[in-house]
């Protein structure tokens, strides 16, 4: 009977570092600590072995993950091309909490590793309970894919100015094989 | 090899679906409660989820429920339930079967008179009737202490209720933290499908099944027909088995409404009020209350009911078809999602 009672008034605060987490976490940095609770409350904790793959590429995604502990490898196939590698601290597969598109590259566990992993239809649910939240995770989450695309937008044009810049050297060295021949 | 592997995944789900049901019938009992105190939470879910985001806590939400439903069953049962107990009573103590011997007994002796002249001798509609209508009459009646001893079980059911209420959210993820690495992704999407199709389908088949029976109810108290506080709900409850429920609710009420007034005059009355009943049900209320997401085939559809009744009674024939739902939106999603996660 006193387990059923416990059950009925248990609590079920957050681990302080889990807090320190999510508040170094960008999307849920404007958040309360009543609030980052109620994240907290919806997260997923799981531990993945070194070589593990998280997803994979052309998976539906469902939700972004927050690195804990160990190290992260983002990885474009078929090629097994390394994007990037994230550390504790660092989070990935966010745009999977704005809808449901497949992920664009995969993502392995490089040693031994802790992440916390949101889903977007636990989040929207959390939303529809506290809709003072949604503000204040979507703005952030708007305003990080803003810059990513802006960012990819940069990345575009330096990758078409320097295939240019081949092509003129190119055609150059060309025209000096020409005269020179 | 690819199509061995298929067959081979259909054979293993099939195996685990024939072991589960299997598991499920030695267990009937308590699968019941379990089953009907689920299926209440999943109905009462949204209430606590709209409480939450009026700044309740959970537990407060679940509470507030069951405060709400505590009022609601006080009066009903200081209105409604009075005459329903009178009404099984009367039931339950046979009047009925009496009055049916004297209308079976009235109807020979009309009857022997004209049809002896064409030859026809010793009708015994009596002892015809009586294994058939009377028995009918008796094993429906009788299937009414199981269904009311389950009532009367139903401490355990509100008590699993308000954990299956107040806990929902802890469950899953007790479940999904269970789950492997490689499924992970997968499960939350299954359970996140299922959970979107199946939460409008289901409570509208309740919510439709309350109007009815509300109608069901007021007309045939209309009507002057008696037991109209047992047909009325029952005729409800019956709509939601398909094809069967409808006309069975409306035979009920013609036959219950010949034995007791001895009279043909109100089969037109109820027949009509039933029809309408009926075509408002299936102009209005399935379009708009049910959800289109989840299609059953008609023939899935009786085997369901054949089953259930089979193996669960009255509770396996009123549950057959959201069960059915329920298997095939989780077998569909399965099976898509594995393509899709490439499992």
């Amino acid at each position: 009977m006193h387990g059923l009672w416990a059950n009925l008034f248990k609590g079920s605060g957050p681990k302080e570092d889990t807090r320190k987490l999510l508040q170094h976490t960008k999307i849920f940095a404007r958040l309360s600590n009543r609030e980052l609770d109620s994240i907290d409350r919806i997260m997923y904790r799981r531990y993945y072995e070194a070589g593990e793959t998280v997803f994979q590429q052309g998976d539906p995604g469902i939700g972004m993950y927050i690195i804990q502990f160990g190290n992260i490898s983002i990885v474009q196939m078929p090629a097994e091309h390394e994007l990037a590698e994230l550390h504790a601290g660092d989070f990935f597969g966010e745009i999977a909490l704005l809808n449901e598109t497949p992920r664009s590259a995969a993502a392995v566990a490089k040693t031994d590793c802790t992440l916390l992993c949101v889903s977007q239809p636990d989040l929207l649910g959390l939303f529809k309970r506290n809709p003072k939240l949604a503000y204040k995770v979507l703005l952030p989450l708007s305003q990080i894919t803003g810059q990513r695309v802006i960012q990819l937008d940069h990345d575009v044009l330096t990758l078409h100015q320097r295939i240019e810049a081949l092509s003129a050297q190119a055609d150059r060295t060309e025209a000096e094989g020409v005269s020179g021949g | 090899m690819q199509q061995n592997t298929s067959w081979g995944r259909i054979a293993v789900f099939l195996l685990i679906g024939f072991s589960i049901m299997f598991m499920l019938y030695q267990l009937s009992d308590i699968l019941k409660l379990v089953v009907i105190s689920a299926l209440l939470a999943y109905l009462f879910d949204p209430f606590a989820t709209s409480l939450e985001a009026y700044g309740f806590s959970r537990l407060m939400a679940t509470l507030a429920i069951f405060a709400a439903c505590t009022v609601v069953l006080g009066l009903l049962s200081f209105f409604v339930v009075p005459i329903a107990i009178q009404q099984f009573g009367m039931l339950k103590t046979g009047e009925l079967i009496q009055q049916i011997d004297l209308l079976v007994a009235d109807l020979q002796m009309r009857l022997e008179g004209p049809l002896s002249s064409i030859g026809v001798q010793d009708l015994d509609l009596k002892s015809s009737f009586q294994s058939n209508v009377t028995g009918f009459l008796n094993d429906s009646i009788n299937y009414f202490p199981s269904l009311l001893s389950t009532i009367g079980n139903l401490v355990l059911i509100p008590f699993l209720m308000f954990f299956f209420i107040k806990d929902a959210r802890t469950m899953k993820k007790g479940f999904i933290d269970i789950v492997p690495n490689r499924y992970f992704e997968f499960s939350l999407n299954v359970l996140q499908k299922m959970d979107a199709q199946l939460g409008n389908y289901l409570r509208g088949q309740f919510l439709v099944a309350a109007i009815i029976g509300s109608l069901a109810t007021l007309i045939l108290w209309f009507l002057n027909v008696d037991f109209f506080m047992v047909i009325g709900p029952l005729a409800g409850l019956a709509n939601m088995i398909p094809y069967v429920g409808p006309v069975a609710g409306g035979l009920l009420a013609i036959i219950v409404s010949v034995v007791t007034t001895g009279s043909f005059e109100t089969i037109p009355g109820i027949v009509i009020a039933f029809a309408l009943i009926q075509t408002l049900d299936n102009t209005l209320l399935q379009p708009l209350i049910l959800s289109r997401n989840v299609e059953l085939h008609p023939m899935l559809i009786l085997l369901a009911i054949l089953v259930g009744g089979k193996l669960f009674g009255v509770v396996g024939l009123l549950l057959a078809v959201p069960f059915t739902a329920i298997v095939k939106v989780i077998v569909v999603e399965t099976f898509i999602n594995l393509r899709r996660y490439h499992i």
